[in-house]
């Protein structure tokens, strides 16, 4: 029997630990709660999710985002609705109609028509070209995904105690850079920075609640060892060519 | 097979039609039912419903509702089934207090695509049944008007002016001195804004540079009520062509056309017919 699961952040930390990636799992969360905020519209009650550009935040590939999605759409209820987006059968280029996955039957007219040429066409998931699409509910998975104090040290931690998982996540960032092969260990290295400064920012999370002098003194640690940064950011914005 | 049952069952989805007895106190489900007039009485409550086209008007200040009424004569249902004649004839007339509803029926040939084998198929011509419902509430003075599906494209607007006139002037009135159009694009912003209705295809004109722009949400929840289409809709910078919709409390997919004419794309019933209506006529 399946079981749905009512919690989306259950279900998403369910899925990375079953299909080993466990340590990207934080990542995963806060990239989606970071994706819904940043993409939503107001007063818009759902967004769109696109498993491309969420797949850019996580780096696990296209193929792996959607399965996670469907996982998540599958096994919880009112945050995630996978759908089926068809072109139009008469000009096949163009795009034609969305069918919620629960609505859609094998070869049975659509009940809404073609926003191409207003014709009811049918469908076969075997035959026609599809592209999976995701809706996502912009209140619900806020208000599920959000992170109290004792999460964000909790998650976070796992970049505080795991030196290669901050190499890997690096070069995954690089390689999303699109820079020439030249400046990408430069790159690297400006984001590795980045992502210590990360840690130690953590570290601060961790002691939100003991001494405000332990506070003060990782902050200030951190401001100096930010001054690395403007590298990364000098190269990213081209200033180096000047 | 009957012909009310089969004008039934043509007009409404199996679900609703299979409804009615018990709605109807008629005491046996649907498939023990034999009666030639139970049959009938459950298509008067079908003719209600299934149109694809419905108008909005507003009885004009300076008509007084009696001289209405007082033309209306009540007649009791009786469809023009078996088709004595293809002419639009008014099937139904009930005055309540200061309300009132008419049914009118035509019938018209169209040409529908059969499946003569499973790798053949052909156009025929089929005689179909075509049904005005009018229903006039006092209290909000708005009259509402369903019609099947007559002509094509934009002609609709005019066939359906046409065929009020012609209900209305068998009772000596002339439905265009009586009643005012309500043009539909900005009830149907607010509701939009209110998120009651939900758009996923907006299509409008730049009436100055002459440019047509269209946006279309591939998201099934998208509502493109943020997209700035939408505000020049609104704000009439823009000239309306389509706003496709949905309804927040249920499933299938309607649209603003021709400015106010709203045009149902789904096969619509009883719950959902009255919604989209009262929707609607909350705000006008």
């Amino acid at each position: 029997m399946e079981i749905i699961l009512v919690n989306l952040k259950q279900a998403l930390h369910l899925y990375c630990k079953e299909n080993n990636l466990a340590e990207l799992a934080c990542i995963v969360h806060i990239a989606l709660l970071n994706y819904i905020s940043n993409f939503s519209k107001e007063h818009i009650d759902w967004t769109n999710i696109s498993p491309l550009v969420l797949n850019s935040y996580i780096g696990i590939g296209e193929d792996k985002t959607i399965d996670l999605l469907s996982y998540l759409a599958a096994n919880t209820s009112g945050y995630i609705l996978e759908e089926y987006r068809f072109n139009c059968k008469n000009f096949v280029d163009d795009y034609g109609v969305t069918i919620e996955k629960d609505d859609f039957v094998e070869n049975e007219k659509t009940l809404d028509p073609c926003q191409k040429c207003d014709g009811f066409h049918s469908y076969s998931l075997n035959i026609d070209k599809v592209e999976y699409g995701f809706s996502g509910n912009v209140k619900a998975i806020q208000e599920d995904l959000k992170l109290s104090d004792e999460d964000i040290s909790k998650e976070l931690i796992i970049l505080n105690t795991n030196e290669e998982h901050v190499d890997k996540i690096a070069n995954i960032l690089v390689s999303k850079l699109k820079l020439e092969i030249s400046k990408q260990p430069e790159a690297k290295k400006g984001i590795i920075k980045y992502l210590h400064s990360f840690r130690e920012f953590t570290s601060v999370l961790a002691d939100i609640s003991g001494d405000a002098s332990a506070i003060t003194e990782n902050v200030v640690k951190i401001g100096k060892d930010a001054s690395g940064m403007t590298d990364l950011l000098d190269l990213l914005t081209g200033k180096t060519e000047s | 097979m009957n012909t009310y049952k089969l004008e039934l069952e043509r007009r409404l989805n199996k679900p609703d039609y299979t409804k009615l007895p018990q709605a109807l106190g008629l005491g046996q489900t649907y498939s023990d039912i034999t009666s030639d007039n139970d049959f009938k009485k459950m298509l008067h409550i079908a003719d209600r419903y299934g149109q694809k086209y419905i108008m909005f008007f507003k009885l004009k200040e300076d008509v007084n509702i009696n001289t209405i009424l007082s033309n209306l004569i009540n007649k009791s249902y009786s469809p023009n089934i078996p088709m004595g004649n293809m002419n639009l004839k008014v099937a139904y007339v009930k005055k309540t207090g200061n309300n009132f509803e008419i049914i009118a029926n035509s019938y018209s040939e169209v040409m529908k695509w059969k499946d003569i084998t499973d790798t053949r198929r052909e156009k025929v011509s089929v005689i179909t049944r075509r049904v005005a419902y009018i229903e006039y509430n006092h209290s909000t003075k708005i009259l509402t008007f369903a019609q099947d599906p007559i002509g094509e494209g934009a002609g609709i607007t005019q066939d359906m002016s046409i065929y009020l006139n012609e209900i209305f002037s068998e009772y000596n009135l002339f439905f265009d001195d009586l009643f005012e159009t309500i043009e539909l694009l900005k009830p149907v912003c607010t509701l939009i804004d209110d998120g009651v209705l939900s758009s996923s295809k907006l299509q409008g004109t730049d009436e100055a540079t002459g440019r047509q722009h269209e946006t279309v949400g591939k998201n099934k929840r998208d509502n493109l009520k943020d997209d700035n289409i939408f505000k020049a809709l609104k704000d009439e910078s823009y000239s309306l062509n389509r706003i496709r919709l949905g309804h927040k409390n249920f499933k299938g997919t309607f649209e603003v056309f021709s400015g106010n004419i709203l045009r149902i794309w789904f096969n619509i019933n009883g719950d959902n017919t009255s919604e989209l209506k009262t929707s609607i006529t909350s705000i006008l």
